[in-house]
């Protein structure tokens, strides 16, 4: 049977034949899938991804490739597709506000509108308004890495892209966030 | 450098890292141990299909198999029919390549949403909405990332009372900026659509599109994701054939219907039940060019107080022309 020092791989298998070993994936694993979602996406629908996330994996763990011993980026993957799920779903509900005003185009003065547009008096809501503002393909790239802490392989992995398009995505989202958080950048040099 | 002039590691410093308390972690274990349940109860834990009876496996397979084949015979081949047709128009339309000092002109009469918080208003609840017509002139020229905009907003439509005194109350008609020609002019505006080199094969389109959108291929992708992206494409003065490759591509979506109307324009439409449930709508000329396109609420929002069958974006397009001379 498995234990403690399983590797995860070998949790899932066995929760294909006695479905409770699966709670021990969730030991393991929901703090960090807890903190990936709340930092990409706010305390309120972040809960709720985290949650939904160990629900979605059990019922489809006989799709989890038994070759990687970790399952830690595949529960991200589908944290990523949550995320990337609500922020669609918040966009599709703005659209209609930005293409009155004409903004459906990326100029810069969009990015800068949508971070003025949040109530940004904290740095994490201005940091999420730049989050916010990123193109989809960067935003879920730029997520995993950041607030994941996976590797470019494991991204390419669980996003089923090359490595290579990887790294452009992060290179672009870098140089996207870097004009839209320059000054909580400097306001914290200022403060050392 | 100062790390702090690393955005990722702004990013980390201003969002930082969170545990869950007990009563989170306690719901979410609780939630797992729920589904974990319904499985053992169901008796559907998968064993294994490895030790299913032969004739089960048989028999489950010849289901399947009828039922694929019902799923292919019902699938509405006129449909099909009828975007290749427009996708083959589409292709022998000319290219829109104009000079640098010519530009393409398109008008648009479009209604969209609004959504802003309660207290805006003036209003106690969190969320209150309301509907604001936008006429829109764009001239732009693709080659030198030119646009220019003229707009104008009129007739906000309310769905109660208190929203429509709010709105007023509050001066939204000056936020709004009613009735007032607004003109944008933009000289570097970057736009992926017309900017991205795509595919004229509808497979490969399909690929690029999951791409753009960035989820990866992962069975995920559904088709009102691909119809959205391939309509805003459609919206734009795209290459004639990849056009045709976009409207073929929509023949191989989910579309919940397909009507050919009097004029050769084609009206689709598809249903989205994956969180508000909506209707979208979409009109192609018969030359493949986008008329209109519609999103409608199936179902009542209680919170915003929008009923059932609220068009929550609308818009109706003319056709990109040539013209040597642009409105300031």
């Amino acid at each position: 049977m498995v234990d403690d020092t399983s590797s995860d791989a070998e949790i899932i298998a066995a929760s294909l034949i006695d479905p409770d070993c699966f709670g021990l994936l969730f030991e393991r694993h929901f703090q960090a899938v807890f903190s990936y979602a709340v930092r990409s996406i706010g305390v309120v629908e972040g809960e709720e991804i985290a949650s939904e996330v160990f629900v979605q994996a059990f019922s489809s763990r006989r799709r989890f490739d038994l070759g990687y011993r970790s399952a830690r980026p595949w529960l991200l993957g589908i944290a990523s597709n949550l995320v990337s799920t609500r922020y669609r779903s918040f966009e599709r509900r703005n659209r209609a506000h930005r293409r009155a005003f004409g903004r459906d185009y990326e100029t810069e003065e969009f990015e800068t509108e949508v971070a003025d547009r949040v109530d940004a008096s904290s740095h994490s809501e201005r940091a999420r308004a730049a989050l916010a503002a990123l193109r989809p393909p960067e935003r879920t790239v730029v997520l995993l890495f950041i607030f994941g802490g996976l590797s470019y392989q494991e991204i390419a992995d669980v996003l089923d892209l090359r490595e290579g398009t990887v790294k452009s995505r992060l290179s672009r989202g870098r140089a996207n966030l870097r004009n839209a958080l320059a000054d909580i950048g400097e306001q914290w040099g200022n403060d050392e | 450098m100062s790390e702090h002039s690393d955005p990722f590691e702004i990013l980390r410093d201003a969002v930082p890292d969170v545990s869950p308390n007990q009563l989170q972690t306690t719901a979410a274990r609780d939630a797992l141990q729920e589904a974990i349940a319904t499985e053992v109860r169901s008796g559907l834990a998968p064993v294994g299909v490895r030790f299913m009876p032969r004739v089960v496996v048989v028999s489950m397979m010849f289901l399947f198999a009828v039922v694929s084949l019902s799923l292919v015979l019902s699938r509405d081949d006129s449909a099909t029919a009828t975007l290749q047709e427009i996708a083959h128009a589409a292709r022998q339309a000319e290219s829109a390549d104009i000079p640098t000092d010519q530009f393409l002109f398109r008008e648009s009469l479009e209604r969209n949403l609004r959504i802003v918080r309660g207290s805006e208003l003036g209003l106690e609840r969190e969320f209150a909405a309301y509907s604001l017509g936008t006429e829109r002139s764009i001239w732009r020229n693709p080659a030198v990332r030119f646009v220019q905009m003229r707009m104008v907003n009129r007739d906000p439509v309310f769905y109660d009372d208190d929203v429509a005194r709010g709105y007023f109350s509050q001066g939204m008609e000056d936020v709004d900026a009613l009735g007032q020609l607004v003109t944008e002019r933009f000289t570097d505006v970057a736009d992926p659509i017309l900017e991205t080199a795509w595919s004229e094969s509808p497979e490969q389109l399909r690929s690029q599109i999951i791409d753009a959108i960035g989820r990866g291929d992962t069975g995920s992708t559904t088709s009102l994701m691909l119809l959205d992206f391939a309509i805003d494409m459609l919206a734009e003065p795209i290459h004639p054939s990849v056009r045709g490759a976009v409207i073929e591509l929509l023949a191989t979506l989910d579309l919940n219907q397909v009507t050919r109307n009097a004029d050769g324009s084609v009206r689709l439409q598809i249903e989205d039940h994956d969180g508000v449930p909506t209707r979208h709508t979409i009109v192609l000329r018969a030359d493949g060019t986008l008329a209109s396109r519609e999103i409608a609420l199936l179902e009542a929002d209680p919170e915003l107080g929008l009923p059932a069958g609220t068009v929550t974006s609308s818009a109706t397009y003319s056709r990109w022309t040539e013209v040597a001379d642009i409105q300031p």
